[in-house]
């Protein structure tokens, strides 16, 4: 018994290992772009805000690309990474990015930031000055897109690349775009666990 | 010169999306140049309107609720077997050496609902499974995968996509919309670092536990985003600027300009016809369970032939290269999920629509790797004194439906006998025609369709095929 129970665990851990992670599909990600970037609005109008009304409205159905969970199936449909997939993935995050970096310069009405991101965002629009490159400042900025999803491996190789004397050559708002895009442009972020 | 680490994210993966591109772009050996472009007629269509035509006496007969008013014409194919076509075919005509018509095909005994029917043709199961146009793509043993599996206009309805998750397909506005997009929000201009950044965290996800479920994932997303990267730029360089504003010759535009670009290598268009009731496209106008007017029906299948004769007139006169046409490189598919009964029981025969008929259906081919001009396959109940055979009568009590006739799989011919019961094996079936296109396409062999798991596959039509 004790036997086909093991082999029974041996089989399963097998078969799971088969199946790559699949995206967390549309809604998963909005939950978490609308919890941690930006406050929430209505789910009708979340896609519009970030400028990609052309995910949800009639006729185009951009959104059941990036992964959705159909009810029918129990499962996430489109979840596997495709080139499709990702080029829409880049484009939402693009926007996000250019959001967050546009937002030392610019005020928008239309650009509501979580109160807890603006403190940190406000010290990183002051890059390269010392105040703004401070690992604390970084690291405040890690956690709030991140939410302690991440490894501690991948928090470490984020920090050391944004760290590098490479980066105080560019402007607050280049790094602060490619400090987002590559937060959420990462399997932690993008893939179910 | 010494790298540092940022050299290397630059050197080494940095540029990993746009080092593909050459490689996508440089697909260029003719042989390899094969696509297909299907035009699904959804919502089961009748071919007594079009090329499996019946004589006028069986609708003054009250047998066949078919409203042309007209004879239909003997259609002769160039193999010896010949069919009845419809009055309306006529802008068809100029085609007759381009097209083949594969008539008498048996769907299912068990199943008659549309779903059933598309998930048959597309996956080989009724009740749903992964359809095979993608797989074209990614399983053709003739030729490397496209960044993109296909194109899609009007299939949203269809069981393809939702069936599974690995289909990449572009509503047809979609795409017209995020080509735009790509084209005024570059992925990659001025953002590769950033690009290279991302690419080296999934690089590294993937490391931890290669076997894993989740690092897996990682690669899959890292492989992934380096095809959407090389995509992206071809979908940033396709000239936009003047497609054609009708909405037929629109959609094939974007499919000639990204077959062109040796982008994908499967398009799918599902017909949408206008209610006039709603004012809005219909999927289901080819449904016509309910009484329509005679000018309603006869004009949906005027529109269908003109919808067909445009396709085809374009793939014929659209230049592929300097020395091929489009339908030189491009196999054409006509397919609907079943045909549609004669009429329907316990209605008067003047206020009787149609309903699902899946012992017969029709489909047509054209283009490249397809013998044009053959007729194969046949329906029985061709006229009303017609004997019915009695595996007919045993399926179709009421003579609602016309039926296929069994076929002989040696000589590829219909048979005229009557059989005493009904055996799918003598009957030509959907995994037939789907086998064909795997020859088409040159398909593995464990893909090809078969009755049961062990069984041999169906046979492919060798007469259709070049």
């Amino acid at each position: 018994m004790r036997f086909l129970f093991l082999n029974l665990v041996l089989w399963m851990s097998v078969t799971a290992q088969a199946a790559p992670a699949k995206l967390i599909g549309s809604s998963a990600l909005s939950d978490k772009i609308f919890s941690r970037v930006f406050v929430a609005t209505t789910p009708a109008k979340q896609w519009t805000f970030l400028d990609l009304y052309f995910f949800t409205y009639p006729p185009y159905s951009f959104i059941n690309q990036i992964g959705h969970y159909d009810a029918a199936s129990f499962e996430i449909k489109n979840g596997d990474p495709n080139s499709y997939n990702m080029i829409l993935l880049g484009v939402l995050i693009d926007n996000i990015s250019q959001l967050l970096s546009d937002s030392c310069s610019t005020t928008s009405a239309r650009l509501q930031l979580q109160k807890d991101l603006q403190p940190s965002l406000t010290k990183l629009c002051a890059w390269p000055a010392l105040s703004a490159i401070d690992e604390n400042v970084l690291i405040e900025f890690f956690h709030q897109i991140t939410l302690f999803d991440y490894s501690f491996e991948e928090k470490q190789a984020w920090l050391s690349h944004f760290q590098h004397p490479d980066t105080l050559k560019k402007t607050a708002s280049e790094v602060i775009y490619e400090m987002t895009f590559t937060l959420m442009m990462n399997p932690h972020y993008l893939l179910k666990k | 010169m010494k790298l540092n680490r940022r050299d290397l994210l630059k050197y080494g993966l940095g540029g990993i999306g746009m080092a593909s591109l050459p490689m996508r772009l440089s697909i260029a050996n003719p042989s390899e140049d094969h696509f297909l472009f299907m035009l699904f007629l959804e919502g089961g269509a009748d071919f007594s309107y079009l090329f499996d035509g019946r004589p006028l006496e069986m609708t003054q007969n009250k047998l066949l609720a078919n409203r042309t008013g007209k004879e239909p014409q003997l259609w002769r194919g160039a193999n010896g077997t010949s069919t009845w076509a419809s009055s309306l075919t006529s802008p068809l005509l100029p085609f007759k050496n381009d097209l083949s018509i594969v008539n008498g095909v048996f769907m299912d005994k068990t199943f008659a609902g549309h779903n059933n029917m598309i998930d048959l043709i597309f996956s080989g199961n009724p009740l749903g499974g992964e359809s095979f146009l993608p797989l074209i793509n990614t399983k053709s043993l003739s030729a490397k995968p496209r960044p993109l599996d296909g194109l899609k206009k009007n299939g949203g309805s269809l069981s393809i996509d939702p069936q599974h998750t690995s289909i990449i397909e572009l509503e047809g506005g979609d795409a017209t919309e995020l080509i735009l997009r790509t084209q005024k929000q570059p992925l990659l201009a001025k953002k590769q670092e950033a690009w290279d950044f991302a690419l080296s965290r999934m690089k590294a996800g993937g490391l931890l536990d290669p076997a894993g479920h989740w690092s897996q994932g990682s690669t899959q997303l890292f492989n992934q985003s380096v095809q959407g990267q090389a995509l992206a730029n071809i979908l940033g360089s396709l000239d936009m600027s003047s497609l054609n504003p009708d909405v037929d010759l629109n959609f094939l535009d974007l499919y000639s300009r990204m077959v062109q670009k040796n982008m994908m290598r499967v398009a799918l268009e599902a017909t949408r016809s206008f209610d006039f009731a709603t004012g809005q496209p219909d999927r289901f106008m080819f449904d016509t369970h309910g009484i329509q007017s005679d000018e309603i029906h006869v004009k949906l299948y005027q529109d269908t032939v003109d919808k067909i004769s445009k396709t085809l007139e374009y793939f014929k006169n659209t230049a592929y290269d300097s020395t091929r046409s489009l339908l030189d490189v491009s196999t054409v598919m006509v397919a609907t999920e079943f045909g549609r009964t004669m009429r329907q029981n316990h209605v008067s025969f003047e206020d009787c629509g149609t309903d699902h008929n899946t012992f017969c259906n029709s489909f047509l081919f054209a283009g490249k790797g397809i013998r044009g001009g053959q007729v194969i396959g046949a329906s029985d109940f061709q006229t009303s004194q017609e004997e019915l055979s009695p595996a007919h009568l045993l399926l179709d009590k009421d003579k609602l439906n016309i039926m296929a006739k069994p076929f002989d799989f040696a000589t590829e011919t219909p048979l005229e006998v009557l059989p005493s019961e009904f055996i799918e094996e003598h009957y030509l079936t959907s995994g037939s025609v789907v086998n064909t296109l795997f020859d088409l396409f040159s398909m593995p062999k464990d893909m090809y369709r078969r009755k049961n798991i062990g069984a041999l596959a169906y046979p492919s039509l060798r007469t259709l095929l070049k």
